[in-house]
């Protein structure tokens, strides 16, 4: 390399975006024709990046809290708002690990009748005064287990792994449970839909006092309720960290909580469970939009939340499901490693619920079906006038003794920003873990790509572990990466070993920064949906922060017929590449779309929780060239709407259209007054 | 414009807090050599000087104004202790301490790297971080130091190229 070229200061006045527009054409301009001064670039941003990760990872300290009281003490007359930035990271942490908790055994054990609320009041009541008075009356009993919600399963496999699986769930469920609150109401003479939440709810006298006392807004009872749930759930939460922080003025916290609604992630409501609680301790101590600025170069695929849909005008619900988890432990490498909040476009519900495992049944294995299908209306823990409907898919499990032959390719991002401890150290580590679980007649390639794409290891048995091993051990990271082609050769390698009715799969592990080449993402996701057609799938693990393309990933990833996780740590490597390995890399059924009816004399409204991306129009359901999510051995998938009781009146639902001129609205069948 | 327009609501002086104090907190900490206490007291000053100033003369420039003034800032302080006799109990221990595992997952391939940082010029150094900590522009780089924006460019690239020779040796 010419040292000359080296001399131009715009190298990095480029890089680092600070040359003027004409100025930076014209370097392009440069770029393009000069290979030497492309290879320096390369070189100059990889230092950069380098340094931006060594910035980011610096051990940072905020201001005493004293001097921070100082501070605001000038500027406002009211030092009450003085905070201490420090102690609320904490909180938030555990904050977080409550709302996982939540999320983790939350849904399940609302879903068991009769707990108790004593821990609640135990763990609340100090820092709530009088306000829980209502401690020792049970929570009643939510509908789930007393109405078993009927499924009707119209499921068609042509074979067990079949194509184009379609799963049409005919699924008056909601109805009926909704029918059997009624019916429940009923018989022991209490409780109609909307009043069944507060009776049912033994907290609301509490949140009542908390509300007289603080005058909180309508979105922090949520929290307060939520935050009341996490004992119950057994979560064991620390009584300090659900503390509500001391009163502020009330309108200062409202207008907080607002806030940190718009910047905290989660777009939906069962973030609430985790929004909630971080909104009140957090309070405004932080900017997360300054602070993205700052530190990363991630780049997030914009999340709009569902909206309400009436029932009345659109009965179906379809949507297409995949189990990916990225996005959790993507957030939870945000708020441990890094103390900072996530983006809000991080945060993929579907993929926080997904997670973690409910311990669903599985298909028997005599079942016609690969899966076995549950569903669960219970009361929803932030409305009280609504519902949530749980619905959830088990895949068949798999003994490792069955999974079919694999020939898989690993495709390993070795440009110089994987050189991190979290990034290529941690690919080999879960590659090792994954050939622990490979037997002699899986096939294991490597290829790399970085400045050029190469092939580092040819397809060999599994077995062979001293060769793969040696391979593993040669990898090091350098230059910039040419996603574009090492996929291809990636490809290549795997039809050249194609094992017919095997487990054929390319598992890319990078940091997602395709800087070089095609780096258009439509391409690249035209590539890999064909190989997919030719039943080559693919895997993306994610690793790293800094300049994670999780919109890229996400999307090749669910084109290419596969999955995607993001790997932070030995422990989720272990995970993903060993406890569910048969998820990972078989697939059981392709293209699985929901399609779910609602029975508009029950629900008044629903709105799918999360899978915004996955949204299909109801004709898409019976268009099976329309492509979807993929599901694989053991994976379990779960779906939550909340629901608007029929006959209540909610200003969240949408306005009502007006009835048309030209046609008579569609009258109800009979089988939706039969409560069935 | 009024009177009341010149001075600072207390949520703004709170968001450039939280904005501002880590990295300025790592600039001036760097400067007087890991003085932690040091640093505290230098981005404390900068604040509490902010509170004071007149909102409409800087709000533009914010960023620039409040290293340039903490720069400042520590540079004094490096003059006077200079001229104050030695007291071991001045001495502070700087106390970065990051979370233990987070410290060995990193610890290694971090410490090469900032070495080799800690190898630049002063200059150097003081320019990386002010670009890439504080995410400063050339621009403002140069109204804090004192030097040309030509000059900002030069040193930044400077760094980045040692950066790649002692990268690509080890």
């Amino acid at each position: 390399m010419s040292d000359s070229t080296w001399d131009d200061p715009n190298v990095t006045a480029y890089i680092l975006g600070e040359l003027s527009n004409d100025e930076a054409d014209a370097f392009e301009q440069r770029l393009r024709n000069d290979p030497q001064l492309a290879e320096v670039v390369a070189e100059a941003r990889n230092v950069t990046d380098q340094l931006q990760v060594m910035y980011t990872r610096e051990p940072s300290q905020t201001l005493e809290i004293s001097r921070r009281e100082k501070i605001t003490g000038i500027s406002s007359p009211t030092p009450a708002t003085a905070q201490n930035t420090k102690a609320w990271r904490t909180t938030l942490i555990a904050m977080a690990t409550a709302a996982a908790l939540l999320l983790l055994v939350g849904i399940p054990s609302l879903m068991k009748q009769t707990t108790k609320l004593g821990s609640v009041e135990s763990a609340v009541a100090p820092d709530r005064n009088e306000g829980a008075m209502m401690g020792e009356s049970p929570i009643a009993e939510t509908e789930s287990n007393e109405f078993s919600a009927m499924l009707e399963e119209d499921m068609d496999f042509s074979e067990e792994s079949a194509d184009s699986a379609e799963l049409e769930s005919q699924f008056d469920a909601p109805g009926d449970t909704l029918g059997g609150s009624a019916i429940m109401g009923e018989s022991k003479s209490k409780m109609a839909a909307p009043g069944v939440a507060a009776d049912n709810n033994p907290l609301a006298a509490d949140r009542e006092a908390t509300e007289a006392g603080y005058g909180t807004s309508a979105r922090q009872q949520a929290l307060e309720k939520s935050l009341a749930v996490g004992p119950t759930a057994g979560s064991g939460l620390k009584p300090a960290a659900m503390a509500p922080a001391p009163a502020g003025p009330a309108s200062k916290r409202s207008s907080n909580a607002k806030m940190n609604r718009k910047m905290l992630a989660e777009g939906d409501e069962i973030g609430a469970l985790a929004d909630g609680g971080q909104a009140d301790p957090f309070g405004f101590a932080d900017d997360a939009s300054d602070d993205d600025q700052l530190a990363s170069r991630d780049k997030f695929a914009n999340i709009s939340e569902n909206e309400y849909k009436r029932v009345i005008d659109a009965p179906l619900s379809t949507f297409s499901v995949d189990v990916d988890t990225a996005s959790y432990s993507k957030v939870r490498e945000y708020l441990l490693r890094q103390n900072r909040l996530p983006p809000i476009d991080a945060v993929r519900v579907e993929e926080m619920v997904n997670y973690f495992d409910y311990e669903y049944l599985p298909p028997k294995d005599d079942a016609d079906s690969p899966f076995a299908a549950e569903t669960d209306i219970f009361s929803c823990p932030w409305n009280d006038a609504h519902r949530l409907a749980r619905i959830a898919l088990k895949g068949k499990t798999m003994k490792p003794e069955e999974r079919p032959l694999s020939n898989i390719v690993f495709l390993l991002d070795t440009s110089g920003s994987m050189n991190s401890a979290n990034k290529l150290p941690l690919v080999k580590k879960g590659m090792e873990m994954l050939l622990t679980q490979l037997g002699e007649n899986d096939r294991v390639a490597i290829v790399v790509y970085a400045g050029s794409a190469g092939l580092v290891l040819d397809s060999t048995p599994a077995t062979r572990k001293r060769k793969i091993e040696n391979a593993l051990n040669s990898l090091a990271a350098g230059g910039s990466t040419n996603g574009g082609q090492g996929i291809e050769l990636a490809y290549q390698v795997a039809r050249d070993n194609f094992i017919a009715g095997g487990v054929n799969r390319v598992i890319l592990c990078t940091d997602g920064d395709f800087n070089v080449g095609t780096t258009n993402t439509g391409s690249l996701v035209r590539m890999v949906e064909k190989e997919a057609a030719g039943n080559i799938f693919l895997t993306v693990l994610g690793f790293g922060m800094g300049n994670h393309n999780d919109n890229m990933l996400e999307q090749i990833s669910g084109r290419g017929n596969g999955n995607y996780a993001f790997i932070d740590t030995d422990k989720e490597a272990q995970k993903v590449l060993v406890d569910q390995v048969n998820g990972t890399l078989v697939t059981i059924a392709k293209d699985v779309k929901l399609q779910i009816e609602f029975n508009p004399r029950k629900v008044a409204a629903y709105r799918l929780i999360g899978y915004e991306n996955r949204v299909l129009a109801k004709e898409d359901f019976n268009d099976d060239k329309k492509d979807a999510g993929e599901i694989g051995a053991g994976h379990a998938v779960t779906a939550l709407y909340e629901l608007i009781p029929a006959g209540t009146e909610d200003e969240s639902a949408p306005p009502k259209v007006d009835s048309l001129k030209y046609q008579s609205p569609a009258g109800l069948t009979d089988a939706a007054n039969r409560d069935e | 414009m009024t009177e009341s327009g010149s001075t600072w609501p207390a949520e703004t002086i709170n968001a450039l807090v939280d904005r501002y104090e880590r990295p300025l907190l790592a600039y001036a900490s760097r400067m007087l050599g890991g003085d932690w206490q040091g640093a505290q007291d230098a981005v404390q000053e900068t604040f509490l000087r902010l509170c004071r100033e007149d909102r409409q003369k800087i709000e533009s420039r914010v960023a620039a104004w409040l290293f340039s003034v903490c720069r400042t800032r520590v540079i004094d302080m490096q003059r006077t202790n200079h001229s104050t006799p030695f007291d071991s109990s001045q001495i502070a221990v700087a106390d970065e301490s990051p979370d233990a595992s987070e410290a060995i997952m990193d610890a290694e391939d971090r410490d090469h790297l900032y070495d080799l940082v800690g190898k630049l010029t002063n200059r150097q150094q003081e320019v990386l971080r002010l670009r890439l900590q504080a995410g400063l522009s050339y621009r403002e780089i140069a109204e804090v130091t004192g030097l040309t924006i030509g000059n900002v460019g030069f040193h930044l690239h400077a760094a980045v190229r040692n950066l790649r020779d002692s990268l690509a040796i080890s």
